[in-house]
């Protein structure tokens, strides 16, 4: 099989890291996106359709990052773009908010559970940051509740102490637990009495590095309930896993009801809008806290958004990533055993996380990964995978082919 | 726990166990030092009270540090981390409470020692184009760097908060094939070895002694260097990546104090 030569990426990242800080910023650049060996890796996109997209060197790949989360309909979705080229007729960012922002509202209203109202902003931390306001809105109290080793975004608040530009007052505020130790959670609640304003969390447990973790049996009832009889306010932030489990929202898939959802990569499929959802109980402090963005209220991502729910529910858009994700996992699981690896896969099917278990210091899943994106599979090393609904059983296939030729590639490496 | 600030104590640590340390170093780089010392054998132990304590001995052409109270020839006291600190900046003396006979050479050759300590981890642009300069300059900072971040991890407070979510580990630190440095993670406590450990976590490979010198002087970023390959990071990268918290916070103790 040919591997990829990258002199075109190299160049732009040379000439990026001129004009901006680490060339390709945050998380996904070449450092905190660990790409490694750098040279593996693609750097620029040239263009994207469905479920490829080509580096500025031509060479195509098979995109099991999408975007890191917001590819869910596949690039270039005709009717999510076709809509959102209508919209661009009308105009986007007006002084006064367009009838989409009422219309996406309403569809959100519709389709996740737990929901009586949306409020729209344009990034996942924007809202995760604001169900806090909210909450301490709410309540008049000032902690929340984390959980070790969860994402919440790039607020000050949701970073680790003694990284560059956090300080101790940033977290001050921050009580962590272990995720699914319920016993925990009561005796940082029994110890923090009447100071909690909030506990925030994602659905399950999807950190970088770590296998994922469903929630334990009955954790999410527990906690629910914990909540309430102490007057918490009980916030997920399902902006990874939002409508990639379950269109009613990620709660309702582990049956219970958050106060406030948090959602963004799935919302336009690739168009920038997030949203906070609430239920009637939130809506007044939402509406005391004043919050707002330049462009919050810009109408072709509502248009797009809107085009983007409508169609995941016309082709059961959960029930047809599960399967494609039971599908390559199986298939990766079994590749995997041929060759004489133990990769060990976790999380949901539709955004599975993998490792190769054999080797606790990484070596080998960085090696691994490395000779699939040089194939032309584009996995990362350590976050987890998304799958979405452009993908075929042929790409499935050719990703098979590829990660069993980069594991004898490895296995050839270390005899 | 309010500040991410330098403080006297976890500044005494590096002072001595990082700073002080790398005269290890020195002594082997630079021909001067060693002929300097000539055949004379002493042991300094340095004592700071509520604070680091450790011993400096040159013997039988060798020069060796070792942290914690040994026997010794000369023992300098000072009564706390702030005397040892205003000492390491010239500005006190410590207090000789054995040894006086051997003062002479604290006075004398000592003081040329940290003379030349100064003036190789405190480079200028114009130094740096010293080949020669470079080099001792790259490989003092080198271990000097991760000998103090040591000393954050375990003795300052936001670096203790950072040292906490440490898993058991190695991590190893190269420049080429010549230099090696480990930092070794055990319950949440760090301690750097010479050399390469039996199981390696993670590795932060300099390429050469220019790139080293560029990163630890500030004059390119790492960034850079890892997109030209000069700069390769590899395995458990959490580790790394809190390594290179400590290594920040690090810089600002190593750049104003010391």
């Amino acid at each position: 099989m040919k591997t990829n030569e990258y002199n075109e990426s190299m160049k732009l990242f040379k000439r990026a890291l001129k004009v901006i800080p680490t060339g390709v910023p945050s998380h996904l650049g070449p450092v905190n996106g660990c790409f490694i060996p750098i040279d593996a890796f693609p750097l620029f996109s040239g263009k994207a359709e469905g479920s490829y997209f080509w580096d500025v060197d031509g060479n195509k790949f098979i995109d099991y990052m999408c975007a890191y989360g917001p590819n869910i309909l596949g690039y270039n979705d005709p009717d999510v773009e076709n809509t959102a080229k209508e919209q661009m007729l009308l105009g986007n960012c007006v002084t006064l908010p367009s009838i989409k922002s009422i219309e996406m509202a309403e569809l959100l209203v519709n389709t996740v559970e737990m929901a009586d109202w949306a409020f729209f902003a344009k990034n996942g931390g924007d809202v995760t940051n604001f169900s806090l306001m909210i909450a301490k809105a709410k309540t008049g109290r000032t902690k929340t509740l984390l959980i070790k080793g969860g994402y919440h975004g790039i607020a000050p608040w949701t970073q680790k102490l003694g990284m560059p530009g956090v300080i101790y007052d940033d977290i001050k505020n921050n009580i962590y637990v272990d995720w699914n130790d319920y016993e925990q959670v009561e005796r940082a609640i029994e110890k923090n009495k009447d100071e909690i304003a909030c506990f925030l969390a994602t659905p399950y447990h999807h950190p970088t590095f770590e296998d994922n973790q469903m929630p334990k049996d009955k954790y999410w009832q527990k906690i629910r309930k914990l909540c309430t009889d102490n007057g918490i306010i009980l916030a997920i932030d399902d902006i990874r896993c939002g409508f990639r489990l379950d269109l009613k929202g990620s709660d309702h898939y582990f049956g219970f009801k958050a106060d406030l959802l948090c959602l963004s990569k799935t919302l336009g499929n690739g168009w920038n809008l997030s949203a906070i959802l609430g239920t009637d109980e939130m809506k007044l402090a939402a509406s005391n806290v004043f919050y707002t963005g330049t462009y919050w209220l810009s109408s072709i991502p509502f248009a797009a958004g809107i085009a983007t729910i409508n169609k995941l529910k016309q082709i059961n858009a959960t029930e047809l990533m599960k399967k494609l994700g039971e599908k390559l996992t199986n298939g990766l699981n079994k590749v995997a055993k041929d060759n004489g690896f133990n990769l060990k896969v976790t999380g949901h099917p539709s955004m599975w996380f993998m490792r190769i278990a054999d080797d606790d210091t990484l070596n080998l899943h960085q090696e691994w990964i490395a000779e699939c994106v040089k194939r032309g599979v584009f996995f990362t090393s350590h976050h987890n995978q998304f799958i979405n609904c452009s993908l075929t059983e042929a790409d499935i296939e050719v990703t098979l082919k590829v990660a069993d030729e980069a594991f004898k590639v490895v296995r050839k490496n270390h005899s | 726990m309010k500040r991410m600030k330098k403080d006297q104590y976890t500044l005494a640590y590096i002072n001595l166990n990082a700073v002080i340390k790398s005269i290890v170093h020195l002594y082997e780089l630079d021909k001067e030092i060693k002929d300097l010392v000539g055949d004379r054998n002493i042991a300094i132990q340095f004592i700071v009270r509520k604070g680091p304590s450790a011993l400096l001995k040159f013997e039988n052409g060798k020069c060796t540090f070792l942290e914690g109270r040994h026997k010794n020839d000369v023992l300098l006291f000072f009564v706390s981390p702030i005397h040892f600190n205003n000492m390491i900046n010239g500005k006190s003396n410590p207090i000789p409470l054995k040894g006086f006979i051997k003062l002479g050479f604290l006075t004398k050759e000592f003081n040329t020692i940290t003379k030349k300590l100064e003036y190789y981890l405190r480079p200028t642009r114009d130094l740096l184009e010293n080949e020669n300069y470079a080099k001792i300059n790259t490989i003092l900072a080198f271990y000097t760097a991760f000998n103090a971040l040591c000393q954050v991890a375990n003795t300052d407070e936001v670096g203790k908060y950072t040292a906490k979510r440490l898993s058991d580990g190695n991590a190893l630190a190269t420049i080429g094939t010549s230099e090696k440095v480990y930092i070794e993670v055990k319950k949440h406590t760090l301690k750097t070895y010479i050399g390469e450990p039996e199981k390696v976590h993670a590795r932060m490979e300099f390429v050469d002694y220019e790139t080293a010198s560029g990163m630890l002087n500030d004059t390119v970023d790492a960034y850079s260097c890892i997109g030209s390959k000069r700069l390769k990071l590899s395995g458990y990268i959490p580790l790394l990546e809190d390594l290179n918290a400590l290594l920040y916070q690090t810089s600002m103790y190593l750049k104003e104090d010391t």
